[in-house]
């Protein structure tokens, strides 16, 4: 694996099959996008500052605009926006993480909330701040989920009293995703340019 | 079972009196003549079947062994999350439970980690990494956000947890001194902390033990040793003689305990007030906010909370590494190293190894054959093989041999399958030999090159297995024996599955077959029973062409082939 | 980075590449950062898994690290799989990360034993998942969990992070818990010559046929 030349040919390929232009998009110069994550459809892409785009993430604009908010983290294999054929636009507020596998359809997601690996939230809900979605939690299309809500062992939902309560803990939290953002910025070679028209 | 087609599964003899049993003489071995068909459709068949790996042998005594016909001795206590070994002098006095830093979440069950609270700017939540200061810490569920902050708790230092929560504990419930007014209510809230009032009690009857002169000896340490446990039968009218004696020269029973301060906790009227006010926070706080059942009996300090903001982490239970003994012989057959974090045994003699294995295959698959538990495509999902009624399939039946001797293999099995819906069943050639086991070097050496042919084949079954077009040119024949290697022997099995519907209802409308027939839950599974009779001979002193000991098995297995479609 | 070897025998119709020491990739997977990846020999990649050999463990100095950054490049393995595993379609495999005192959040090496088969679809950001380990289709491996050998994860479990799986349990359920023990005769045979291969055993067999 290590010593083995780098496979050009799956890089060829992997550019070769996105299409030729990219959804109009508007990214800030400090957002890191990965070289391998994709955006597609036609509709309007926004990328606040500082955010970062895992290799195979893909922000898909095909059923309408797609809004990511300042420091958020959207994660490989992870997707966010409406498919073809379902209209609606997606905003990521500040904050948000969106983990490995994940997929968001839905209108809104507030600021500092973490959408677990493989969670996935359906179209039309909405999903307050502070919230968690543990690993595989599934928010059904048209729901809305409040602040501070815990969604996790297959369902279950709480209220984070700690985090109601505590600001500390909250900016915490918050501190937490701007350092991450800045680990990943060492990591994750930034690829923005072909999107940028 | 839930197990997915096909299977085989094997009974263990020691939990039908009419099993089979293994003796030296061949001729005592009739299954068919003496003992009954074992049917796996009997309500009682799931108690004795067991996938092989659940089951153990014992050299001694030659025979098969489940988890019912061994007894576990317990080689050491072990916190599943730490890998910490607590002696077992420990164990009691710790109720069961890690004594360390290991709790689980009370709301999900996860594992909690000490963290740090962060005061001022630097970072996220994180794990504590043993540095002092003033800082605070609490126990943090990573999976859904629990925190000791929930119940208003905080640690001063990231070790020694379990002394600071239970202090944390104590001065959450104090106890006021009687005098005060409201004494009554704080002993009554108190006593619906489980410890406190076992406590209480344990005091009160010691105390109750040493007036009557039965001052045990060992009473206040030792409450569960059988001496202990025979007294106290025999203080509530125990049976023996001795017994009946000793009541009789006391006649003065002992008193129980009868107030608060002695740890009995009664309903009083007055406690209405206090039901009431429970009453009123289920209302006003709703189903979510009130403690499951599950979560109650996490742990003893949970037992009286009714709400999810009374609960207390629990700290982890611990877990055993058994050994097992042989429950005739009792010699050990599975003694696992003492170590916490090794899976290594230092005894371990199982069926796997001492008992030929059988497996079932389509003999013309439709489709590749799939291993449900090495699906490797999302999209490849598993489905239960469909046998089509009154119409024979053929399946080659193998068996593998893992003694070291050659084995002379008998099959039986009944023509027709017990059960409700019943298939015709033939094994085209019921006995043969099967080579005995190399060394695994040996197994090593032959496995690319080892498939031998019965002669009969020749060349072209050779080719022919090679080209996987076998079809067109060999024929399962009676008698004959369909594949052979070096520990291995295959034949087929000739099944023709019953039909659901009982042939005179034809004709007949569906809901009318519905009364005449209760279908009950799995009927439609195929399951096949086969008595397996083992012979083979030993060196007796395990000197080569020495004296021959002849030796014999007999085991009842069940092969589940597939769902018969309705 | 010793054993995996250059040379590939690639044949244009396979969907898998072979290195000398027989790790089978396959073409459709999805590998970032291959000089922080070892492979034991005899391991499975297959289509759509998705590796994240980049997110390596940085050596860093506290607070100025944006000057030094360029500076210390000390990188290090981040994931390491043993020989004879089978790591099945769309599944991902990403070092977990936190954040120790002092320097900022840091991606921790991940270690992956012997014969472990990693069903489709699943997540794997365990510290280490240890030699013969199963685990089902679907499955969660949160960040910092333990799994320990001989253990058994059903399809569609969720292990919490940073949980220990001590040997030989069978785990199930969301949040992940003991809910058994495998039996003492667990991963036994399998392997051999025409055998059917079997949950903890010997994967080799099954690892000859993926092609």
């Amino acid at each position: 694996m290590a010593a083995r030349p780098p496979t050009t040919k799956r890089t060829t390929t992997t550019s070769t099959s996105l299409p030729a232009a990219g959804p109009p998009c508007t990214i800030d110069p400090t957002a890191v996008i990965a070289d391998k994550a994709q955006l597609t459809g036609s509709h309007p892409v926004t990328i606040a500052e500082h955010v970062v785009l895992h290799p195979y993430a893909r922000i898909r604009a095909e059923g309408g605009s797609v809004t990511i908010g300042p420091y958020c983290i959207v994660s490989e294999g992870a997707v966010v926006g409406l498919p073809e054929g379902q209209q609606g636009d997606v905003v990521l507020e500040r904050w948000v993480n969106v983990e490995s596998g994940a997929e968001v359809l839905a209108k809104q997601v507030g600021e500092g909330t973490e959408v677990g690996i493989q969670a996935r939230i359906w179209e039309g809900a909405t999903v307050g701040r502070f919230c968690r979605l543990t690993p595989t939690e599934v928010v059904g299309a048209g729901e809305e989920v409040g602040d501070f809500t815990v969604v996790f062992g297959d369902g279950r939902r709480r209220v984070d009293k700690t985090i109601v309560e505590s600001e500390e803990v909250r900016n915490a939290r918050v501190k937490g995703m701007e350092k991450q953002v800045e680990a990943l910025r060492k990591l994750v070679p930034d690829g923005k340019a072909k999107w940028i028209s | 079972m839930a197990a997915p087609f096909p299977y085989t599964h094997y009974a263990c003899p020691c939990s039908s009196s009419s099993g089979p049993v293994i003796s030296k003489r061949a001729s005592q071995l009739e299954p068919d003549e003496d003992q009954e068909t074992f049917n796996p459709h009997d309500p009682r068949a799931a108690y004795s079947l067991y996938p092989l790996d659940h089951l153990l042998f014992c050299d001694e005594c030659s025979q098969i062994r489940c988890p019912k016909c061994v007894n576990d001795e317990i080689i050491n206590w072990f916190c599943p999350s730490c890998l910490f070994e607590v002696p077992s002098s420990a164990v009691r006095s710790e109720n069961n439970r890690c004594s360390r830093n290991c709790y689980n979440c009370p709301s999900c069950s996860s594992p909690l980690h000490v963290t740090q609270v962060e005061k001022q700017d630097d970072g996220m939540l994180k794990p504590g990494d043993g540095r002092t200061g003033d800082e605070a810490y609490l126990l943090f569920c990573q999976y859904c956000d629990w925190t000791t902050l929930d119940i208003g708790v905080q640690f001063s230092r990231p070790t020694k947890i379990t002394e600071q929560l239970n202090k944390a504990r104590k001065a959450r419930y104090t106890v006021q001194q009687p005098d005060s007014e409201d004494a009554d209510k704080t002993v009554s809230k108190q006593l619906r902390n489980h410890d406190d009032a076992f406590d209480r009690l344990s005091v009160f009857y010691t105390e109750q033990m040493d007036e009557t002169g039965e001052s045990g000896n060992s009473w206040g340490s030792a409450y569960g040793s059988p001496a202990n446990l025979a007294r106290i039968m025999s203080l509530y009218g125990g049976l023996t003689h001795g017994a009946l004696k000793k009541s009789r020269e006391k006649p003065q029973p002992m008193r129980e305990a009868a107030g608060e301060e002695e740890g009995l906790a009664t309903y009083s009227p007055s406690d209405q007030d206090m039901d009431e006010e429970t009453l009123q926070k289920m209302q006003t706080r709703g189903w979510d906010e009130t403690a499951s059942e599950e979560q109650a009996l996490s742990t003893p300090a949970n037992y009286g909370a009714r709400f999810k903001d009374e609960l207390w982490p629990a700290a982890t239970t611990l877990r055993t590494k058994r050994g097992k003994r042989c429950r005739t012989c009792r010699q050990f057959i599975i003694r696992p190293e003492p170590k916490s974090g090794s899976a290594r045994y230092r005894i371990r003699i199982i069926a796997h190894n001492n008992i030929p294995r059988l497996s079932l295959r389509p003999l013309h698959p439709i489709g590749p054959v799939q291993n449900p538990s090495f699906v490797m495509k999302s999209d490849h999902a598993y489905k239960d093989p469909i046998l089509q009624p009154l119409s024979a399939q053929q399946f080659v039946l193998t068996l593998r041999n893992p003694i070291f001797e050659t084995v002379k293999i008998s099959l039986a099995t009944p023509a027709t399958t017990p059960g409700r819906v019943a298939s015709r069943v033939t094994i085209l050639c019921p006995s043969f030999e099967i080579g005995p086991a190399g060394d695994v070097w040996d197994e090593a050496l032959s496995s690319s090159t080892s498939t031998i042919r019965p002669s009969d084949g020749g060349r072209s079954a050779a080719m022919a297995s090679l080209t996987g077009t076998a079809e067109g040119e060999k024929q399962p024949e009676a008698g004959k024996i369909w594949e052979k290697t070096r520990n291995s022997t295959s034949v087929i099995l000739e099944i023709v599955p019953g039909s659901l519907r009982p042939t005179s209802s034809i004709g007949l409308r569906d809901d009318e077959v519905k009364e005449t027939v209760e279908e009950a839950e799995d009927d439609d599974v195929l399951e096949i029973p086969i008595y397996v009779r083992a012979e083979w001979t030993v060196d007796v002193h395990g000197e080569k062409g020495g004296e021959k000991e002849p030796k014999e098995l007999g085991y009842w297995c069940v092969l589940g082939v597939g769902r018969i479609a309705a | 980075m010793s054993r995996p070897a250059p040379g590939n025998r690639r044949s244009t119709k396979s969907e898998y590449i072979e290195t000398d020491t027989g790790n089978k990739i396959s073409r459709k997977a999805h590998i970032e950062g291959k000089p922080n990846i070892m492979l034991g020999g005899r391991t499975v990649i297959m289509a759509g898994v998705t590796m994240r050999g980049d997110l390596q463990r940085k050596q860093e100095r506290p607070a100025d690290g944006s000057e030094s950054a360029a500076a210390d490049k000390v990188s290090s393995t981040a994931i390491t799989i043993g020989r004879g595993t089978i790591i099945s379609t769309n599944t991902t495999i990403r070092p977990p990360m936190r954040s120790s005192r002092g320097s900022g959040p840091t991606f921790y090496p991940l270690r992956i034993g012997d014969n472990v088969f990693v069903g489709p679809g699943s997540h794997i950001s365990a510290l280490s998942v240890s030699s013969n380990v199963h685990v089902g289709a679907g499955c969660v491996l949160a960040p910092f969990s333990i799994v320990k050998e001989h253990c058994r994860i059903l399809p569609g479990t969720v292990v919490p992070p940073a949980m220990v799986v001590p040997p030989g349990s069978v785990v199930a359920g969301k949040p992940g818990r003991v809910v058994g023990e495998v039996g003492e005769g667990w991963g036994q045979g399998g392997g051999g010559e025409g055998e059917e291969w079997v949950e903890g055993g010997d994967l080799r067999a099954l690892v000859r046929k993926v092609r």
